[in-house]
């Protein structure tokens, strides 16, 4: 906005409903590209590649639950399930494939269909009915969708609809997450219990298999695919809707929203693409384990979001990555350190970095801007103008004199007032 | 004044023995409460007189123990509004502006206008609409009359309080209900500000009803034909801004009983001057 227009009696045109920072948009194009440097970089490392393709994919589960909480608002500490939803619709299908191979049968639903070694120590005589189908990928990836979608928009549409928000809401999404777990493992002929399900095989899609550096390729093509999809959307209509219902739900209400189909639709797909990260953690990791189904872990993505930023789709990529990485390295220095570490990181950042570290660099690019620059932030707060503007509010012809000090301001003091003017 | 009243008058909205219990406490109590079409209504009364509740009741925040509200949309029969989800009653032509400036602070003050715009609100007909792009020059129009051009990209939050106040007026041009209701809109504001707000309403009741609510006697003064006086959740006495203020029975509500109503009916008759 120049100093010209602000000065002008007239408002300055306005088109677009939001403008596009050309130098922001390089920036994260910038960093879109920069994600797939690993691939290159660590090509033939099989210590850091497969922990790269791991991170990539929990990058995937950041996005979904920085869609639920960082935009809208809504603190689902059950974001696992969805995960792991799609972990084990994969996880049985990559199972049931390593079986066939070391059976050397086809890789086919039958009732003789060779049995995965958790099944067999349990003394299972076949491969249950509702598992078998599984075996084919491309089916099993469409249920690790599918499913937690479902899920997702059935439980969003009672607990919306109900108007359970906050706290209350935290602690359902919770519980259910909880319940599953203890489902999950108490259940171990069929799902291998707490140790879930090891070995699995490769993955195989459309008669390739995505190995090392073909691995990291393809989730990170998903991931930048989401992300660019999750762009768009929050930068749609729809997505400043779901921002105006994380700011104030009573006027979105008042406007004559229906939140509860907004917030059912954002959840269904922050679910649906929970359960695709599942899918890809567990080609990528090649174990299936009930981990993700545990508590600790969904508030553990909240915590990469808010450490990233809560409500920017870079910060909760970079969040997740950075995050992990550290992870990873403490494990290997100080292997009990990382709850401790992780329960400072969170302590931190709410107290010196509460918008994560895109809030910090944002603070940062608009300090160095003052500083060096000609060039000011499109949202660095104050206007030129100022306080100007108060003057259009009517023409002057129509604007009345200014109210008289004798004006006595409220009735009570009105009638009170034993002087009069 | 600056309204004009349908010649025939056509009622908008009818309160029929409304009654809101919380707990043992009644804050509506039997009230019974008429607005006709074009009308600019001004509710006053002391704290706790019900006022905001019955705002509440009208846009299904709050359901009422009993009664009914009938509300008439232009071209459709009366309907009662009691049980219908507050979605529903703001797409019927209710709109509100509430207490505190109630706006989406982290949005600009363009997008916080264009999400008022009327316009479908459903999910899927909001998710096709990201490639229309219409009501610009309303947009404009409303921009203007708020005096927020020139920070149409501002952040709503980063406003003043009573720009703030302007920019909900201004979503309820947007949003273009038959009926607002409008809750202290002069609250925190200088009477400079306040001055302005009164011609804004003033313009906007040209063509909607508009049912205010304000403890502040200049600003009734210069927007109300009619005032409603409530207390304790019941009508006290409706009529003009002089006829209220004379009233022995306003005068003793908002004095006590311990007081002289001859003296105080003298002082407020002499303060209109």
């Amino acid at each position: 906005m120049t100093k010209d227009a602000a000065n002008a009696p007239n408002l300055t045109p306005v088109l677009p409903s939001s403008r596009v920072s050309v130098p922001r948009l390089i920036l994260v194009f910038l960093f879109l590209a920069a994600l797939f440097i690993p691939g290159q970089y660590y090509a033939n490392n099989k210590y850091w590649l497969p922990l790269y393709s791991k991170y990539m994919a929990l990058a995937l589960f950041a996005l979904s639950v920085d869609l639920v909480w960082g935009y809208t608002g809504l603190l689902s500490l059950g974001q696992g399930l969805y995960f792991g939803l799609g972990a084990y619709a994969v996880g049985y299908s990559l199972k049931l494939q390593q079986a066939a191979r070391v059976a050397d049968k086809p890789l086919l639903a039958a009732p003789d269909m060779a049995l995965p070694d958790f099944m067999d120590y349990c003394r299972l005589p076949e491969v249950p009915v509702w598992i078998r189908p599984l075996i084919d990928i491309r089916l099993a990836l469409t249920l690790a969708i599918l499913l937690p979608l479902l899920i997702s928009t059935l439980f969003g549409l009672v607990t919306f609809r109900l108007r359970i928000k906050g706290v209350f809401f935290a602690l359902i999404t919770q519980a259910l997450v909880l319940a599953v777990y203890t489902l999950v493992v108490n259940q171990q002929p069929y799902t291998g219990g707490v140790v879930g399900m090891t070995y699995l095989a490769k993955l195989e899609l459309f008669g390739h298999k995505f190995v090392m550096t073909d691995m990291y390729y393809l989730i990170t093509t998903i991931l930048v695919i989401c992300f660019l999809g999750c762009a768009l959307l929050m930068r749609s209509k729809f997505g400043k809707i779901i921002t105006a219902i994380r700011d104030n739900e009573n006027r979105v209400l008042a406007l004559g929203y229906n939140t509860a189909m907004y917030k059912t639709f954002i959840f269904a797909l922050a679910g649906a693409l929970a359960g695709l990260s599942g899918a890809l953690f567990v080609s990528a990791y090649g174990t299936c384990g009930p981990d993700s189904l545990g508590i600790a872990w969904s508030i553990e993505a909240v915590i990469w979001v808010a450490a990233g930023g809560r409500g920017t789709l870079v910060g909760a990529i970079l969040g997740a990555v950075l995050v992990n990485l550290a992870n990873t390295y403490f494990n290997d220095k100080y292997t009990n350190a990382w709850p401790i570490i992780l329960g400072s990181l969170f302590i931190g950042v709410v107290l010196f970095l509460p918008d994560g570290i895109m809030g910090g660099l944002r603070t940062l690019g608009r300090l160095s801007m003052k500083t060096f620059g000609r060039l000011r932030l499109p949202r660095a707060g104050q206007s030129v103008a100022g306080r100007k503007h108060e003057a259009s509010v009517l023409p002057d012809t129509q604007r009345p004199p200014p109210a008289q000090p004798s004006q006595v301001p409220n009735i009570q003091a009105l009638v009170t007032d034993p002087k009069g003017p | 004044m600056g309204f004009q009243s349908k010649i025939v008058p056509e009622e908008i909205l009818c309160v029929e023995d409304l009654t809101v219990r919380f707990g043992g406490f009644k804050a509506i109590d039997c009230l019974n409460f008429r607005m006709d079409r074009g009308e600019l209504r001004v509710v006053i009364g002391p704290n706790g007189a019900g006022k905001t509740t019955l705002l509440d009741v009208i846009t299904g925040k709050v359901r009422p123990s009993a009664g009914r509200v009938v509300f008439q949309a232009r071209d459709q029969a009366p309907r009662d509004i009691r049980s219908l989800p507050e979605q529903t009653i703001a797409r019927l032509g209710i709109g509100r502006k509430f207490q505190t400036p109630n706006i989406f602070k982290s949005s600009t003050v363009l997008d916080n206008l264009i999400l008022s715009l009327r316009s479908a609100r459903g999910v899927w007909s909001t998710l096709a609409s990201a490639f229309k792009r219409n009501g610009t020059h309303r947009i404009h129009e409303i921009l203007h009359t708020i005096g927020l051009g020139a920070r149409a990209y501002h952040l709503a939050g980063s406003l003043a309080h009573g720009e703030k106040q302007w920019l909900e007026l201004g979503m309820l041009m947007a949003q273009d209900p038959e009926l607002l209701l409008i809750d202290e809109p002069v609250a925190g504001m200088t009477p400079r500000e306040s001055e302005r707000t009164g011609e804004l309403l003033m313009s906007m009741a040209r063509k909607h009803t508009l049912l205010v609510i304000d403890h502040d006697m200049t600003f009734v003064r210069q927007i109300a034909r009619t005032v409603t006086v409530l207390h304790e959740g019941k009508t006290l006495c409706q009529g003009t801004v002089q006829e209220v203020q004379r009233d022995p029975k306003v005068i003793q509500v908002y004095l006590g009983q311990d007081r002289q109503a001859d003296a105080a009916g003298k002082a407020t008759a002499s303060s209109l001057r």
